[in-house]
């Protein structure tokens, strides 16, 4: 019975490579992808962008290796950034939710 | 955990990338030898006729770090000062533009801020243009090493050398208090704050310049640029017609200068470098000051800006405006034609 951690990380790598997989390399994403992907997985993040070139800004930072596919790696530095990002909201939200509590 | 999602909703992409990416047109060289530059410096300087070439070759192609080293075998092999030595056989710009890259970013900055301020009157523009462009981390620098080399405070020179709003503003900016940019976009504080402008300024008869003096030096620059978009469903008019119809002299050119340098920091200096060589007499000492302190931060994108903005190279433009051993230094210093 896999762990909730462990289901967590086997999402990120079936998410992946269900995008991936749609055309060319299998194992990267190619930027025509990644926007499909972050258009179904993260809509709600690029739409509050109000920036149509963010997915060409975020293909741009994520290539590290300037060859035009994101692979695995790069993409989960997405992901971690924002998941960083995400819990520095979780805690303030905590600290709101303690002190309505208080009232 | 729908969370997450409500939480993506209020990310920026700001939380990617550095908020300031180095584009320097001077960088450290690979094999440096300290003592080889140091001795064809001091031959240079013996030379009949002082070797100029020479010692701009290798100053302005070196990481100020490599200067100092240089600086220190020199003294070592000479028994003399450098610097004192360099004084003594360079003259007019190119000695100041050669003295000024033997001193830190923050010395630099110090210094040209306490000349700003010397003697009777005070050169405002220079003021400004020091005071409004540097970060947080810079001004912080620039006032401990003010005080190491002047023993004296910043802020109470320039409390002594300005008044009014103006001296209020700079003492603001000087305190170095402005907020971190942050992950989080506060839409209801960016909202706050641009009614707070609007009607502090064009909404009412006067100004309440001490309301714009809190918001635009305390606010991060990322939440003022949005800030400053917003302003524009409040006001007819946006925020530098605002300031130009609110304000005017000396706290006019400043406020126009912060929201230049939050908007685009190298347009800023691309355009106060086309302004200072176009001026008659190129206001050199301006020159001088922006491609010294800037060759090892952000040159590159300046000449980037400059070109896009004026269609004429920075490169080019130095060429039509300076001349002789100066202009073959601020030639070097560019890195390039574009």
């Amino acid at each position: 019975m896999p762990s909730e951690l462990e289901r967590a990380m086997e999402s990120l790598i079936t998410v992946f490579h269900r995008y991936a997989s749609k055309e060319g390399d299998s194992n990267t994403l190619s930027k025509r992808e990644l926007r499909s992907l972050m258009e179904n997985e993260l809509a709600g993040f690029l739409k509050s962008q109000k920036d149509p070139a963010a997915v060409d800004k975020i293909m741009k930072d994520l290539d590290a290796n300037g060859d035009g596919e994101v692979n695995f790696e790069e993409f989960v530095s997405l992901v971690v950034g924002l998941s960083i990002a995400c819990e520095q909201c979780y805690q303030l939200h905590l600290k709101k939710q303690q002190q309505q509590g208080k009232r | 955990m729908a969370l997450v999602a409500e939480f993506l909703g209020q990310l920026t992409l700001d939380v990617f990338g550095d908020n300031d990416p180095k584009y320097p047109t001077v960088e450290a060289v690979p094999d440096f030898d300290p003592e080889k530059d140091a001795a064809r410096i001091e031959t240079a300087i013996q030379t009949k006729g002082v070797d100029e070439k020479t010692i701009i070759d290798i100053l302005t192609k070196r990481s100020y770090s490599q200067r100092r080293d240089i600086a220190f075998s020199y003294e070592r092999r000479a028994k003399k000062d450098m610097i004192t030595a360099l004084k003594g056989s360079l003259k007019g710009s190119l000695e100041t533009l050669i003295l000024g890259l033997m001193k830190s970013t923050a010395q630099y900055d110090a210094s040209e801020i306490k000349a700003s301020m010397k003697g009777l009157g005070t050169d405002e523009e220079t003021l400004i243009e020091m005071v409004c462009s540097r970060s947080n981390k810079e001004l912080v620098e620039i006032k401990r090493v003010y005080k190491e080399m002047f023993k004296k405070d910043l802020e109470k020179d320039i409390a002594g050398d300005t008044s009014g709003d103006f001296c209020k503003l700079l003492l603001a900016l000087v305190q170095a208090n402005r907020e971190e940019p942050s992950n989080i976009v506060d839409y209801v504080k960016i909202d706050q704050d641009a009614r707070a402008l609007y009607e502090a300024g064009v909404k009412r008869k006067g100004t309440d310049v001490a309301t714009w003096i809190t918001i635009m030096s305390q606010r991060s620059v990322p939440h003022l640029c949005k800030v400053f978009d917003r302003y524009k469903s409040y006001s007819p008019y946006d925020m530098k017609e605002s300031i130009c119809k609110e304000v005017k002299g000396d706290l006019e050119k400043s406020f126009l200068t912060l929201v230049a340098c939050f908007e685009n920091k190298q347009l800023y200096f691309a355009n106060r470098l086309a302004e200072a060589m176009k001026s008659k007499g190129a206001k050199e000492k301006v020159v001088t000051r922006i491609m010294v302190s800037r060759c090892e931060v952000d040159l590159m994108k300046i000449r980037t800006e400059f070109k896009k903005q004026h269609s004429k190279s920075l490169y080019q433009t130095i060429t039509e405006h300076t001349k002789g051993d100066y202009q073959k230094a601020l030639l070097s210093l560019c890195g390039g034609d574009d």
